[in-house]
């Protein structure tokens, strides 16, 4: 095969996975930040914000 | 063990809709799917490169119906802005593939990396036009001025996304037409399968994505309203120890010593004993604890 669908299917899925990979992270401190602040519990939705 | 609601779990079968297919998708189109009779195996790129594509339509229309739905006043709520901004995010990242990959694909099929052809070109805009639009989601502002500008900045660059569309229509190009179109494929067989079944993984990924990136940015939120709160009750503590009274107005000047602080809502007049608080100095307090918010 060309190198050149090798090089395609990589850099697609390599950055998904990455930028998944971030995500994942990021969320994961900061939800532990959450719980070392007021003990969040896992859930969807934050309090409302007033407008 | 930590209480997972029926979002979260949706949210997690996605992601396994979405990794799992895209495997099986790989696997087809790499090892299973014949090679095309004009192109060869570099038919192989229509596996994924189309399927990226496709999710850039949806991120960039979910962002734009979630600012719809900001602007107008029956429905505002603040979560339409971080669905916006989470979808565009996700967005930005397909549209870079979709330029890389096109651009991989060009090279062996075109001769060349990059030809300015009316798609590739209002793709690139578009890729630049929401790059402005995140940026311009970070400009601080109170949150409501900010998500109101951000949801008209997320119209105005919707605009580009009917004319990559009908790019390939409208002007002479070297993009082939959609390959897809409702009622109509020029794929048949193993190779129409494989193709749908990366379009269904690839748009199954993207809504994971975007519930992880919305997360984010509600958890972000409320880190931030926590902090703000901090920062108010610590000021409150300063003030209480520099007045024993409670802020009792100064004998020098008669003006209220809490307002001087300019600490946020209600801070003075929940200060026992305060008096009327300058509209003016109390909204240039909240305003500048608001300025500091940034997503």
């Amino acid at each position: 095969m060309s190198g050149y669908i090798e090089a395609g299917y990589a850099v697609v899925l390599g950055s998904l996975a990455l930028y998944g990979s971030s995500l994942l992270l990021r969320e994961r401190s900061a939800r532990r930040r959450a719980e070392d602040a007021g003990g969040a519990e896992d859930r969807w939705e934050p309090p409302r914000q007033e407008q | 063990m930590t209480r997972r609601g029926r979002p979260a779990l949706a949210l997690d079968l996605l992601g396994v809709i979405g990794v799992v297919g895209l495997a099986v998708t790989v696997w087809l189109g790499l090892w299973v799917t014949p090679p095309d009779r004009f192109m060869g195996n570099l038919v192989r790129l229509l596996y994924i490169h189309p399927p990226v594509a496709w999710v850039m339509y949806i991120a960039y229309g979910l962002s734009f119906l979630a600012s719809v739905l900001y602007l107008w006043p029956r429905t505002r709520d603040l979560r339409f802005d971080r669905l916006a901004g989470s979808s565009a995010e996700v967005g930005v990242v397909f549209t870079g593939l979709t330029l890389v990959s096109g651009s991989i694909w060009g090279r062996p099929t075109w001769g060349t990396w990059w030809t300015w052809d009316p798609l590739l070109t209002t793709t690139a805009l578009l890729f630049v036009l929401y790059l402005g639009y995140l940026a311009l989601r970070r400009v601080p502002g109170e949150p409501a001025t900010r998500a109101r500008r951000s949801a008209i900045g997320a119209l105005v660059a919707f605009l580009d996304l009917p004319i990559v569309y009908f790019s390939v229509d409208w002007w002479r190009s070297l993009h082939q037409a959609p390959t897809v179109t409702v009622g109509r494929t020029y794929v048949h067989g193993s190779m129409a399968w494989t193709l749908l079944l990366g379009f269904v993984s690839m748009t199954a990924l993207f809504f994971w994505l975007v519930g992880h990136r919305y997360r984010l940015a509600a958890l972000v939120d409320a880190e931030e309203d926590l902090a703000l709160s901090a920062a108010v009750a610590e000021r409150r503590a300063e003030v209480s120890d520099y007045l024993p009274d409670g802020g009792v107005p100064h004998p020098a000047d008669g003006e209220p010593v809490a307002v001087a602080v300019g600490v946020g809502a209600g801070t003075a007049a929940d200060a026992p004993g305060t008096g009327s608080r300058s509209p003016a100095v109390a909204a240039g307090g909240e305003a500048g604890l608001a300025g500091t918010r940034q997503r």
